[in-house]
């Protein structure tokens, strides 16, 4: 990865995040952290109930994100494209993959392993600092979306703060399928949130990316 | 007579952080003192800061259709209102009243702004994280819960769906 492409990378990203202290350099150098790996179409990433041990980036190519729910064969629950960040869940409370994660087509992951993940969270430079606030603004969007959904969905009842539900203050109507509970629970566990900013990234790519790109295309 | 410095240290979140640093975070946002009965936050007013209980108790509730309710209860250690702190335009959920004498960190982006380096507000960070991941996961796991209970032992390929009413009906059995 170049000097440029971490710059690149790290103010796409920083763009749809707001908060204090917000420094590119800071992200720049936990980028600089991370190892670039290139998955082929079909390439397992992380897989459902194991144990976390990497946040990734996801800066080219595109990830579908598979969930087996009780009694039902796993189902795609997103398909991730680029830019994104996901599997930092599992990091911050220290539990299981929640989905399985497969390489769509060949895809570029700036993987951070957890053992660079528990530095930053101790790191008290600007490095650490905005990485924490980072991981706060995405877990914060998380949180609203996945409350907000519940809320619509649960039309007929009041929650407390932390989204419990206390009463029922309505009848209920027939309107919630499948789908709707299955996108409620992409959005509590990330999948489904913006929670990247990377919208308006401009890829920059390097002889390696280049090759593979333009090998993909002529096989197509 | 106890100082703020030392109610901090003895919050486990800042178990492992520095007296300096401790002193350096009081005397940038000194704790707040609220009397038992004071109104902290009223529902839908704009909100723009979290509050760390240092010390007493804090109760939460919601005005509804039902009249007024209590919906949170928070202690020593625990935050208040930490979604106001990460986006921006966000109103307060709940009405939060002092219920016994108590003592507040206000974390608001000021302080984030002027406290760098400091080991306290880093620890105040990873609290917050692990809180959110928390209120996350459980509500995740609610969802999940409905799953177990509406959908047959045996995977299928399809799955009829089941109604709202049976949804609701197992996920909120008892509670209501």
């Amino acid at each position: 990865m170049t000097p440029q492409q971490r710059r690149e990378w790290a103010s796409a990203l920083l763009k749809g995040h707001d908060f204090p202290g917000q420094d590119v350099s800071a992200i720049e150098q936990v980028l600089e952290r991370c190892e670039r790996r290139i998955y082929k179409k079909g390439a397992e990433i992380c897989k459902e109930s194991d144990p976390g041990e990497a946040l990734f980036f996801l800066v080219d190519g595109c990830i579908e994100v598979r969930k087996a729910f009780p009694g039902t064969v796993p189902r795609e629950l997103a398909v991730l494209n680029a830019p994104a960040m996901f599997g930092h869940m599992s990091l911050v409370d220290g539990s299981k993959r929640s989905a399985t994660c497969v390489a769509g087509e060949v895809t570029t992951l700036l993987v951070l392993e957890k053992s660079s993940y528990e530095f930053l969270m101790e790191d008290v430079t600007d490095v650490g600092t905005n990485f924490r606030r980072l991981m706060l603004t995405s877990l914060t969007r998380q949180l609203l979306a996945g409350n907000t959904r519940l809320r619509q969905a649960l039309g007929g009842f009041e929650m407390n703060v932390k989204g419990e539900v206390i009463s029922a203050t309505e009848q209920l109507t027939e309107d919630l399928l499948n789908d709707e509970l299955l996108e409620m629970a992409g959005i509590l566990e990330g999948w489904t949130v913006e929670t990247s900013g990377f919208s308006e990234i401009v890829l920059v790519e390097d002889e390696d990316m280049k090759r593979t790109r333009e090998s993909e295309q002529n096989k197509r | 007579m106890i100082d703020d410095r030392q109610i901090l240290s003895r919050l486990y979140l800042f178990r492992d952080v520095s007296p300096s640093a401790l002193l350096q975070l009081c005397s940038i946002a000194p704790p707040i003192q609220y009397e038992a009965g004071a109104e902290v936050f009223r529902q839908g007013d704009p909100a723009d800061s979290a509050l760390l209980v240092v010390e007493g108790r804090l109760l939460a509730s919601v005005q509804g259709s039902g009249g007024e309710k209590i919906v949170g209860d928070s202690k020593a250690g625990e935050i208040v209102g930490e979604t106001a702190l990460f986006a921006r335009d966000m109103r307060r959920g709940a009405t939060v009243m002092a219920a016994e004498a108590s003592r507040c960190l206000v974390v608001n982006r000021k302080l984030l702004n002027k406290t760098d380096g400091n080991e306290a507000l880093a620890a105040i960070e990873r609290h917050l994280l692990g809180t959110m991941a928390r209120r996350i996961r459980k509500t995740n796991q609610t969802m999940q819960m409905v799953w177990k209970e509406m959908t047959p032992a045996e995977p299928t390929e399809s799955m009829d769906a089941p109604s709202l009413l049976q949804r609701l009906g197992s996920l909120f059995k008892g509670r209501l």
